[in-house]
């Protein structure tokens, strides 16, 4: 009963955040600037044309009623024409989800496939040479530049090796869409070309991203690893003679695994912040290379709806990963 | 002076941790002696055109840029642009958020509610988001970097420091004191900053490096100080479109930024190691 | 005369164990002797830091074989030597099986996230009476399954708890304290062992519950013929429901006797410290002088000597050698409180 009454606690304090972060674009385009107008018009149009914008938009009017029809207009879906598309910015950003999504799951997915196994391992075999080598892996991967560490790994793979390809998601065209997930899409078609194609496309950029989640995700399980083991649960079942791996993957990973979750906020958080980068060294259709081109076309509404659209998905997450929480850990429920 | 020696001490036989202190150590030592060590200072500012995309050599140990640039100078130079960057960001969200975080704790009214409710809209959205919303209104610049990161790092100190505030004054012996009558500031000030300061100091050093990583990412974007500034970020943006001949390019501001930052975790753990012992970590988490 | 009489179970001798620390080799045990015979229930105590919680491990075999250095002596359970065993077979065939544990804290000794129905059962895939011992048991047979339930309801009906279908669909945190000390009496119960090993059970719960506790696990050890090994730092708790006591003291154990007589007539000079400092209305309260010794490096000869009153010179040098003061009483200790005192209850 109690987990409900959290859960609906959190689901009630999704909107005010949501409006928050509405009031906070709102004041960083319309309040920040000296000229938003000016700003959105672009360098070459004159002083009347900006007038007109101005007016048009709506941009005379005073802020509080500025900022009503600005939340107004985003509840029904309006973010606002991308100036260099010439779309509404809701629909470019819509198209593009289903890429930046696909890359973020891959990512995690192999980064928690791999990583959490490591991390068990890396506690059970506390300071032997896989666990030394498995801290300087976790360190590093936490200080290497994304960007970075995606621009040498195309320069060595796809551009002196020639294993995978340059970028991109597909050569050609992709498969049939019907989730707009590749992955999916290729296994639905039944083509192992294209889903070998999409597969090898989406290498580079998912060991780039998944790299420093794989980094966390070790460290994490590894601390909540040695945390359990040192527990004294661990010690009674050991005392009873319970089988070392009955205790170690099935008891202390349990108990481990309800700590790494609530770390997916944190992982999921590091995933879009990198993924902006990552995208657009692999040219990625994605939102985060939206944004970059946004970025070098000046085209500012559109940067302003991405940051709302990431705002909103990375909310989403977190509130997501709290209600599990509560269900998972059986002490949430006290 | 006593504890700051003996806290060195055991910092140092922390071999990690005194590698971490001898990287950072390594990237002032760049940023202050730049002018002496770098072997084409003016390349900070000057083209040599005729001399673009050259290999490493015994002239140029990174090679040349393509403006023909010494791309070793260039990074000496990128060091101070690094530590500018992250020192004042750092140092302005410390000087706005902890203060912030503290009166909040202390005075739990509507006030302290609202100031936190908003440090969690801002927290609400990863940093660079945010940022990158903040430069490109501002324009490219290094100001408007670091006026980008200030502003979207404050509110962590306000929620990490409200909280410990808020668990400083359960301890007993603060409440002891505050039930013989000691006023707010002085229990702020001898009890509970104390209690904290640790936590800050350890969040500090590792937030560094955070934040090296993201005014790099918002170099490489485009939205960091323009040309010909050295900054690392913007040195690796550049490098894309002569790649993969130029390895040399893409390569050494990117070690640079991986070294830098690498020693401020490195240092981080390290500290947390020696100066939070009561939260029984493990002692590599 | 007196020992030899008693059909042993344990017999621990000489067991000497250090432990790698920081400032050096802690010897936390010199030369233990320890005996338990058959379907008794003996009470070892000490306070903190005795070393009575490393003797139950060693034991057990779990203690941290990375920190803890054994080095001499010999564990001899049931005929057999179980420092000479293999640790699988150890892990296999006595922990869970032939001795069992019953922790102090019974809150923190459960899983916290698997409902309690699910640890009993998994204790009981492994070591119910009928399961090979072993490892390598993959198949955990319905019917075998079945008997297996019916011994668990069983014997939690023996141990008083009320409404077991509901206990065993819940958590741990949703019990009370005293329910989960009846469980894990239980559970040390359920593969049927010869030994259980209770390390300080009751020093966690309500007082009002550690009676009700301390009289179930004897009542349950005496009718199935189990013996119990009991830590506690208690001299009320071992008086309660021990047969026979031995008194540790840093590193050492110092006297040991039959329960009635260990009151009556305590020889050694610890031990009559103990008693005498247990509260008493027309005592008052009297402590011992002094501080228990680091184990680092320890007061040389008997550990008990910097704080005893009777103490002289050969009393540092050389540990004191077995004293038998008859009917399986016997004190380590070169003056010994000779005549017969009344001992203050």
């Amino acid at each position: 009963m109690r987990a409900v009454v959290l859960t609906v606690h959190r689901l009630v304090w999704f909107f005010p955040t949501v409006l928050g972060l509405l009031v906070i674009v709102f004041a960083i385009s319309h309040v920040i600037p000296a000229d938003p107008v000016a700003f959105m018009a672009g360098e070459n149009a004159s002083r009347e044309q900006i007038e007109a914008l101005r007016h048009r938009l709506g941009y005379d009017r005073p802020l509080p009623v500025q900022f009503f029809s600005y939340v107004v207009g985003v509840l029904q879906g309006d973010l606002g024409t991308s100036l260099y598309t010439q779309r509404p910015i809701a629909e470019d950003l819509i198209s593009r989800l289903p890429a930046t999504l696909e890359l973020t799951f891959v990512a995690v997915f192999l980064s928690a496939l791999i990583g959490v196994p490591l991390g068990v391992v890396a506690a059970v075999y506390r300071n032997s040479l896989l666990d030394h080598l498995l801290r300087i892996f976790t360190v590093s991967g936490l200080a290497i530049a994304a960007f970075w560490l995606a621009i040498l790994l195309q320069l060595l793979f796809a551009m002196r090796l020639g294993w995978t390809p340059l970028q991109g998601r597909v050569s050609g065209w992709g498969p049939d869409e019907v989730t707009g997930f590749f992955l999916i899409d290729a296994l639905i078609m039944g083509d192992w070309e294209i889903f070998r194609d999409v597969v090898a496309h989406m290498t580079l950029p998912a060991i780039t991203l998944g790299f420093p989640a794989m980094a966390t995700i070790v460290r994490f399980t590894r601390a909540g690893v040695l945390n359990a083991i040192n527990s004294n649960y661990v010690l009674y079942e050991q005392a009873m003679g319970f089988p070392r791996r009955v205790v170690v993957w099935k008891y202390v990973l349990r108990n481990a695994l309800i700590g790494t979750v609530t770390q997916i906020g944190l992982i999921f958080g590091v995933l879009i912040a990198n993924g902006v980068v990552v995208e657009a060294v692999f040219n990625w259709p994605g939102l985060g290379t939206y944004a970059v081109n946004s970025i070098l076309q000046s085209d500012y509404n559109a940067i302003m709806g991405f940051t709302l659209t990431q705002g909103v998905i990375f909310i989403i997450v977190n509130l997501l990963v709290d209600i599990s929480h509560g269900v998972i850990d059986p002490r949430e429920a006290r | 002076m006593e504890t700051a020696r003996y806290l060195l001490k055991k910092l140092l036989s922390d071999r990690t941790a005194a590698l971490g202190a001898f990287l950072i150590l390594l990237l002032i030592l760049a940023a202050i002696l730049a002018p002496v060590l770098a072997t084409h200072p003016e390349d900070v500012t000057e083209f040599h055109p005729s001399e673009r995309l050259q290999g490493p050599s015994a002239e140029h140990f990174f090679g040349t840029d393509r403006m023909g640039s010494d791309i070793y100078s260039r990074i000496l130079y990128g060091a101070r642009i690094t530590i500018a960057i992250a020192l004042i960001a750092i140092g302005v969200s410390v000087l706005i958020g902890v203060p912030i975080g503290l009166i909040a704790g202390y005075y739990r009214n509507w006030a302290s509610e609202a100031l936190m409710r908003v440090s969690d809209i801002f927290l609400s959205v990863p940093q660079i988001v945010l940022a990158i919303a903040i430069a490109q209104t501002l324009g490219p610049s290094l100001e408007n970097v670091i006026l980008a990161l200030s502003a979207t790092y404050w509110p962590f100190w306000a929620r990490l420091v409200y909280a410990e505030t808020r668990s400083a004054l359960n301890e007993t012996y603060v409440e002891a004191s505050i039930a013989l009558g000691a006023r707010p500031w002085r229990v702020m000030m001898l009890h509970v900053l104390p209690n904290i300061s640790s936590s800050v100091i350890v969040r500090t050093t590792i937030g560094m490096g955070g934040t090296i990583l993201t005014a790099a990412a918002l170099g490489f974007l485009g939205l960091g100080p323009p040309p010909p500034t050295p900054e690392w970020g913007r040195m690796i943006a550049e490098s894309r479109e002569f790649l993969p001949e130029a390895w040399w390019y893409a390569t050494a501001p990117g070690l640079a930024i991986f070294l830098v930052v690498m020693g401020f975790n490195l240092l981080g753990d390290g500290l947390r190691d020696i100066l939070d012992p009561r939260i029984r970590r493990s002692r590599d988490e | 005369m007196s020992e030899a009489r008693r059909d042993l179970l344990l017999d621990v001798r000489g067991l000497e164990i250090g432990f790698a620390t920081e400032a050096g080799l802690a010897r936390v045990l010199d030369g233990v002797n320890f005996r338990i015979a058959r379907g008794e229930i003996a009470g070892l105590v000490g306070e903190s830091g005795c070393g009575k919680t490393t003797l139950a491990r060693a034991i057990l075999g779990i203690l941290p074989m990375n920190a803890a250095r054994i080095r001499a002596g010999e564990i001899i359970f049931d005929g057999e030597d179980l420092l000479e065993k293999d640790p699988r077979t150890l892990e296999a065939e006595l922990r869970g099986r032939r001795v069992t544990f019953v922790p102090q804290d019974p809150f923190s000794s459960f899983n916290p996230v698997f409902t309690i129905g699910a640890q009993i059962d998994e204790l009981m895939k492994w070591k119910s009476p009928d399961a090979e011992p072993g490892t390598g048991l993959r198949h955990y047979g319905r019917a075998r399954r079945r008997a297996d339930r019916a011994r668990v309801r069983e014997l939690l009906g023996t141990v008083q708890l009320p409404d077991i279908d509901g206990i065993l669909r819940k958590y741990p945190h949703e019990v009370s304290g005293g329910q989960r000390q009846r469980l894990m009496i239980a559970m040390a119960l359920l593969p049927e062992p010869q030994l259980i090993i209770a390390d300080e059970p009751t020093t966690a719960l309500d007082v009002t519950i550690q009676a009700q506790i301390l009289q179930l696990l004897r009542r349950l050890a005496t009718d199935r013929g189990v013996s119990v090994l009991f830590t506690t730092h208690d001299l009320g708790t071992a008086y309660e429901i021990c047969d026979h006591i031995t008194v540790m003291y840093a590193g050492q154990e110092v006297e040991t006797a039959p329960s009635d007589e260990f009151f009556a007539r305590p020889r050694h000079p610890y031990t009559r410290s103990l008693l005498a400092s247990l509260p008493s209305r027309d005592r008052g309260i009297h402590g011992i002088p002094g501080q228990i010794p680091g184990l680092v490096d320890p007061p040389g000869g008997c550990r008990f000597h910097p704080r005893c009153k009777n103490a002289t010179a050969i009393c540092a040098e050389t540990r004191p050698g077995i004293s038998d003061f008859g009917t399986g009483h016997t004190a380590r200790c070169y003056h010994p409180v000779g005549h017969d005192r009344e001992a203050a209850r």
